[in-house]
């Protein structure tokens, strides 16, 4: 049966295609003979290459047509426009080859696949606020996954896509930020090529020495010293960046150590928004927010956040876990806090004046715009039974001050928990 | 038992071909290229028609194949993939970048973009008009299963059905392990069964 749809699909598609006509031997046999092997790309034959295709007229070498100035800075704002974008990388070092396909969302969904010469070493979905983190069995040690409730994606504000989307491109950002500055260690270069057939490219090179403290750029990590060169293509059109290429500079050649291209605002297939774990997986489940993000026992604002207590918990000793969030307001003058915002700093008092202190164990799920997290404090008498208790939460900045704090009065406290480890009591495992 | 050394004779043979084809681009023979036209060019024309639905840009992608490896078989190591699954490689991120060039222009989908014309002409004038009826048939068969796959499920059906590679060369072509292949393949014929038995 296999075997003879196998031999219909075969006939169907070769009577569809048919041969490639013969002036295309000749092409091809043309152009073979002209072009030479390289193990790396030497700058002097490129710019024979270049004058030699021009000359013949082969069409698929580029030729400068002029400057691009502002092209890559285009680029960078037109990413922020899209929707979607899948990103497919290769970066190739000394130890092999690692494929990196990733695509990323505005819907809520972000999908990350590490490949090392052909075989999945990491994979990372997150559809909506939940993400899967897996890694296969390897050297003896079994395939294992993690599967988290992220609070911060039920935020549309916060969904993967508008940060990350930036993140792909930061160091090309700080490439943006060099133009038109005298930077004697990096050399920039902005133009526009076209090919004979039509096609026209914005293309932004960047050629740099290697830093003891920054050995990469998008592919490395290099020595120090290593002489790097950036080539970023963008389409004039839509000043879309569709691909980023990297090269070290070994004797007199460029060796490619990476690649990656663009494809913008493209549809995702629905197979990409699962993930069948394989048998002999080991899942852990962390249950703890989906259990209470929706949940709200008290809420106020302070002039750039709402705050949320979601929930109290007790465990058995009397140490008080607050589930607690920090949104911003519609009308925040807050500056970004993505990936530098302190905890929240809570004050807590029983209902017969017992004291608590804010233990430094906290779990966080951080966000631009939101962020969760969960403090425990620890009772000042371990046998004290309160039955309610006075919470004042600085949700950011750090420091007290009148305008970034609430107080949510006599919340009452639920009984103790006959567990220890509160968050171990809420995490499943499950093997595949 | 027969078959499975027969698999394997044809396997050594095919790693000698490709050792002596090696040898002969590296060294830069006019012969070694007319060998690797001949022996790839076909197959990755087909692969590239009918994933682009254009002739002219497949044949395009034909010769830019051709010249990436030449340019580059000092990269190519065949530890790590077999040569037609690295010319597989290399047309297949051709054909990529193609696809995005004619997502950009949003021109006509790639398949209205093939005419009679280019169809006659692709053929060298050989084809006569019933050739033509059975090719655009073919043609229209292909572009529905375009429609019911994905990129990948239809990408691997091409490289196992019809260029007949292992699934081993198939990850290397397309990034990925031999159970992703296998399962993509599952789903893909399943796809293609379904479609294929309603002409039945």
């Amino acid at each position: 049966m296999s075997e003879r749809i196998d031999a219909e699909i075969k006939k169907t598609v070769c009577e569809g295609a048919g041969e490639p006509r013969g002036e295309v031997r000749a092409r091809a046999m043309e152009a073979m003979a002209i072009v030479r092997p390289t193990r790396g790309l030497s700058r002097r034959l490129v710019i024979a290459a270049v004058g030699v295709a021009a000359l013949v007229g082969l069409g698929f070498v580029p030729i400068p047509i002029g400057k691009a100035p502002g092209a890559l800075e285009r680029a960078m704002a037109a990413a922020e426009q899209a929707a979607t974008v899948h990103i497919f990388t290769r970066i190739w070092t000394d130890e092999g080859e690692t494929v990196r396909d990733e695509w990323l969302s505005e819907q809520g969904l972000r999908r990350w696949e590490n490949w090392d010469d052909g075989e999945l070493t990491w994979l990372q979905l997150a559809v909506g606020p939940w993400e899967v983190m897996y890694t296969p069995g390897q050297n003896g040690r079994t395939a294992a996954a993690e599967e988290i409730y992220d609070p911060c994606y039920l935020h549309p504000a916060d969904m993967p896509d508008r940060a990350e989307f930036e993140g792909r491109f930061e160091w090309l950002r700080q490439v943006a930020q060099l133009f038109g500055r005298p930077q004697p260690e990096v050399q920039l270069r902005e133009y526009r090529e076209a090919s004979l057939w039509g096609a026209t490219v914005d293309v932004v090179e960047a050629e740099l020495t290697t830093q003891k403290d920054q050995p990469f750029c998008f592919g490395g990590p290099y020595d120090e010293g290593t002489q790097i060169l950036v080539v970023a293509e963008m389409d004039p059109a839509t000043s879309r960046l569709f691909s980023v290429r990297e090269y070290k500079l070994e004797g007199r050649r460029w060796q490619q150590t990476y690649e990656a291209t663009y494809e913008w605002d493209v549809e995702i297939p629905d197979d990409l928004r699962q993930f069948e774990l394989p048998a002999g997986t080991k899942l852990t489940r962390h249950t703890w927010w989906e259990n209470r993000a929706e949940q709200a026992l008290a809420q106020a604002d302070t002039r750039d956040w709402t705050v949320t207590l979601h929930a109290i918990d007790i465990n058995l000793s009397g140490d008080v876990v607050l589930s607690l969030s920090r949104v911003e307001t519609p009308d925040s003058e807050m500056p970004s806090v993505y990936n530098s915002a302190p905890p929240l700093v809570v004050e807590a008092v029983g209902s017969a004046g017992e004291q608590y202190s804010q233990d430094n164990r906290f779990g966080c799920y951080n966000a631009r715009h939101s962020g969760y997290w969960t403090t425990t404090l620890k009772p000042a008498k371990p046998n004290s039974y309160p039955r309610s208790i006075t919470l004042t939460i600085w949700p950011y900045p750090e420091s007290p001050s009148e305008d970034q704090s609430v107080t949510f009065y006599n919340i009452p406290l639920p009984p103790r928990q006959n567990v220890d480890d509160l968050f171990a009591a809420e995490t499943e495992v499950i093997q595949y | 038992m027969a078959e499975v050394d027969l698999a394997e004779a044809q396997q050594r043979s095919r790693q000698e071909a490709d050792a002596a084809l090696l040898s002969g681009l590296r060294q830069r023979l006019p012969e070694a290229c007319a060998q690797l036209y001949d022996r790839f060019a076909p197959g990755i024309h087909r692969f590239a028609v009918t994933r682009l639905g254009d002739v002219e840009t497949a044949e395009d992608v034909v010769v830019e194949t051709m010249v990436s490896a030449v340019r580059d078989i000092r990269r190519f190591n065949s530890r790590r993939s077999s040569l037609a699954a690295w010319l597989y490689g290399i047309a297949r991120r051709r054909v990529h970048l193609e696809l995005r060039r004619q997502k950009r222009r949003k021109s006509v989908p790639p398949g209205a973009q093939v005419s009679l014309d280019g169809l006659s002409e692709a053929s060298d004038g050989k084809d006569l008009a019933g050739g033509t009826a059975a090719k655009l048939d073919a043609r229209s068969k292909v572009q529905e299963l375009r429609r019911l796959l994905s990129d990948k499920e239809m990408e691997v059906l091409l490289f196992s059905c019809v260029e007949e590679l292992s699934a081993r060369e198939i990850g290397q072509a397309i990034g990925g392990s031999e159970r992703a292949v296998h399962s993509i393949l599952h789903r893909a014929k399943k796809k293609a069964r379904e479609r294929l038995a309603r002409d039945e």
